[in-house]
């Protein structure tokens, strides 16, 4: 790290040691360990409910609460794939597979402090790497332009769309199903309504919180609900007895915990490389180098250890896309973005220099909100664990609440309920006939960047768009995107013979 | 034998169709600019080809769904759950600014909460007091959030 990124942290702690920004930083983590422990609603959810709550926020306030919720929601998500074998978030999924085994052998707590040792560790080295890069790759990405921000844009939503889903065909449509949706409304260059159809509510374009709460929301409660079972989840007493690892254990991850962080943060840097997809090639490369990779899926700690680091550390990752470039890669980032853009801050790569107090501010939180949830994650367990005896049937009410009063106290219009209400169904439906949902919310978020830039591009280049091929990086980006569309085709043909369903490539 | 996939890509072949026409009626280039048709018309079309060559490639590589897949809709019991919940919701956003946040809060919570646990009236009673209590203290006291006050305003 160069002096001035050392001098600029210190500007940094200044603002994150702010009361109101501590105190806030801390209502994220805890809210964001909570979601993560309570199966169900994901941080995606969490934070598009509580998107509206932000608005009257300073935005580096409302960016440190919301970062808080991500990574909180990632350090509270081993919780139940350990306790009970259900993962509290998507990213945890894999914590499951060794997690729980270990605590039904009796070593829960080992099991729930590796993960928070893990979580701690790669959460604080990924914020160090996250100092550390911001500097030259915002001198990087000074020298993008419309054709590059355009080629990128569009690298971000097929990756997603290719590994989002096991149906590129799915994840593609639902990219462009959110692109569509961006262009409602007024068109900002020619100041003509688009697809409004006399509908004055969308005129300013089609609000972005009532499509995250429904789709997010609404939608996961009516999954929830397919379960007959409405008590609470936690039914029998779970011993936390020996909450501290052995010196065994804490030898056996401390390898698997450096290599989580280095890949999870590389892997969040990358298009649609977030959280979940670290902890899975966290969890496969600890398996494929481990001299006993047969006590995996066996309790085996390393596959605790490795995936709930990297998890962590992604999430640190996948912020410098999003502070830098000002492009989101995964579905959190992108509804972060949204917050910001509709507080009137659009990320770039002078945003260290124009704002540094915003951004160096927003790094800072996350090392304080880091301890937190140490804290918060470690001796504070049991709390957690608590939490899980409310019942399902108590939850879902408040957490419609939380969805409808979020919605409505934005402008304070019954439109915007039903607009949740219509995308929740829709996103539900999408649910059941697997059509990922993360492509369509980073494309909606993306849709009028990436239309903007291909509209200047075109202008650059009078016309002809061989301009995105002409200047190196953007053509390395359009190659990408080919690279993705050639694999998954060549992939297809050599499934073919199992036939597939309809916008399916399983 | 028609899917729910098929009739979803089908529904989604005919919406970009629709789209495409609406935007082939906004300009592609305008005053040496590039128009607000352009981006639209590319969109439409894209989602033409994709859904009509899923269908076509559908047909053409199995012609009938031969996967044991999961039903589109849920079980029974599942389905008259999430149709109560939506209806509630839906009352609950009918009510809200006639009947004002308290009581359309309260009586949403209370029913709801009856209606997934009916063993627990009581507490479910319990539980919608004080949560339409915080809330009102805390969002429309505290931060001056504008729910409707109905009745009571």
């Amino acid at each position: 790290m160069d002096l001035t990124s050392g001098q600029q942290l210190l500007v940094g702690f200044s603002v994150a040691l702010r009361p109101e920004n501590l105190m806030f930083a801390f209502i994220g983590v805890l809210l964001g360990t909570m979601i993560g422990v309570l199966p169900g609603i994901g941080p995606a959810g969490a934070i598009a409910a509580l998107l509206p709550f932000t608005f009257g926020m300073d935005p580096t306030t409302s960016l440190i609460m919301l970062a808080g919720i991500f990574y909180g929601g990632m350090y509270g998500g081993s919780t139940t794939s350990i306790l009970l074998n259900v993962p509290g978030e998507a990213a945890s999924v894999v914590t499951t597979l060794d997690g729980h085994q270990m605590a039904r052998s009796g070593r829960a707590g080992a099991a729930l402090a590796i993960s928070a040792i893990g979580s701690f560790v790669a959460g604080t080295v990924g914020v160090v790497l996250l100092t550390v890069v911001a500097a030259p790759l915002a001198m990087l990405a000074i020298r993008f332009g419309p054709p590059e921000y355009f080629a990128l844009t569009v690298l971000g939503v097929m990756a997603a769309a290719y590994l989002s889903s096991a149906s590129m065909l799915k994840g593609l449509a639902m990219v462009i199903l959110g692109l569509m949706l961006s262009t409602v409304g007024i068109d900002l260059i020619t100041g003509g309504a688009r697809f409004t159809y006399g509908v004055l509510e969308v005129y300013g374009g089609v609000e972005l919180v009532p499509v995250l709460i429904g789709l997010f929301g609404i939608s996961e409660i009516l999954s929830m609900l397919q379960d007959p079972d409405t008590g609470s989840l936690l039914r029998r007493k779970i011993p936390l007895r020996e909450l501290w690892p052995s010196g065994r254990d804490l030898r056996d991850s401390a390898g698997p915990i450096a290599r989580g962080s280095f890949l999870g943060f590389g892997m969040g840097m990358l298009p649609s490389g977030g959280p979940f997809i670290s902890s899975f090639l966290s969890y496969a490369l600890e398996k494929k180098i481990s001299k006993r990779p047969e006590t995996f899926g066996k309790g085996a700690i390393e596959g605790v250890a490795g995936p709930e680091s990297a998890n962590n550390s992604a999430t640190a990752g996948s912020m410098v896309p999003l502070l830098i470039l000002g492009i989101p890669f995964n579905v959190v980032t992108a509804i972060m973005l949204g917050a910001l853009i509709i507080q009137g801050l659009q990320p770039s790569p002078m945003l260290m220099t124009r704002q540094p107090e915003f951004f160096w501010g927003v790094v800072a939180s996350m090392y304080i909100g880091n301890v937190m949830c140490l804290v918060l994650n470690l001796p504070l367990v049991g709390i957690w664990v608590k939490i899980l005896q409310i019942p399902v049937a108590k939850m879902i009410p408040m957490i419609l609440l939380f969805c409808v009063i979020g919605v409505y106290s934005i402008n304070a219009r019954l439109f915007d309920l039903w607009l949740m209400l219509g995308v929740g169904i829709l996103g539900y439906a999408l649910r059941r006939l697997r059509f990922p949902l993360a492509p369509l919310v980073l494309a909606l978020v993306l849709g009028r960047i990436m239309e903007n830039a291909l509209r200047q591009s075109l202008l650059m280049g009078l016309g002809s768009p061989l301009i995105f091929i002409e200047r190196p990086m953007a053509a390395a980006f359009i190659f990408g995107v080919l690279g993705i569309l050639t694999f998954a085709v060549v992939s297809r043909l050599r499934r073919r013979g199992g036939g597939a369903p309809a916008l399916s490539v399983t | 034998m028609i899917t729910a996939d098929r009739v979803f890509a089908a529904g989604l072949f005919v919406l970009g169709g629709a789209y495409l026409v609406e935007a082939a009626k906004l300009p592609v280039w305008k005053d040496q600019t590039v128009g607000a048709g352009l981006f639209p018309m590319l969109l439409g079309a894209a989602m033409l080809v994709l859904t009509g060559a899923s269908l076509t490639l559908d047909v053409l590589e199995r012609g009938s769904a031969q996967h044991a897949r999961e039903p589109f809709l849920p079980p029974r019991r599942a389905l008259i759950r999430q149709a109560s919940v939506l209806g509630a919701l839906a009352m609950y956003v009918l009510a809200l600014e006639p009947a004002g946040f308290i009581i359309s809060t309260f009586l949403f919570i209370t029913v709801l909460s009856i209606a997934l646990d009916p063993a627990r009236r009581i507490s479910s009673v319990a539980v919608a007091v004080l949560l339409v209590a915080l809330a009102q203290l805390l969002l429309v006291s505290l931060l001056k959030m504008p729910l409707p006050s109905g009745p009571f305003g």
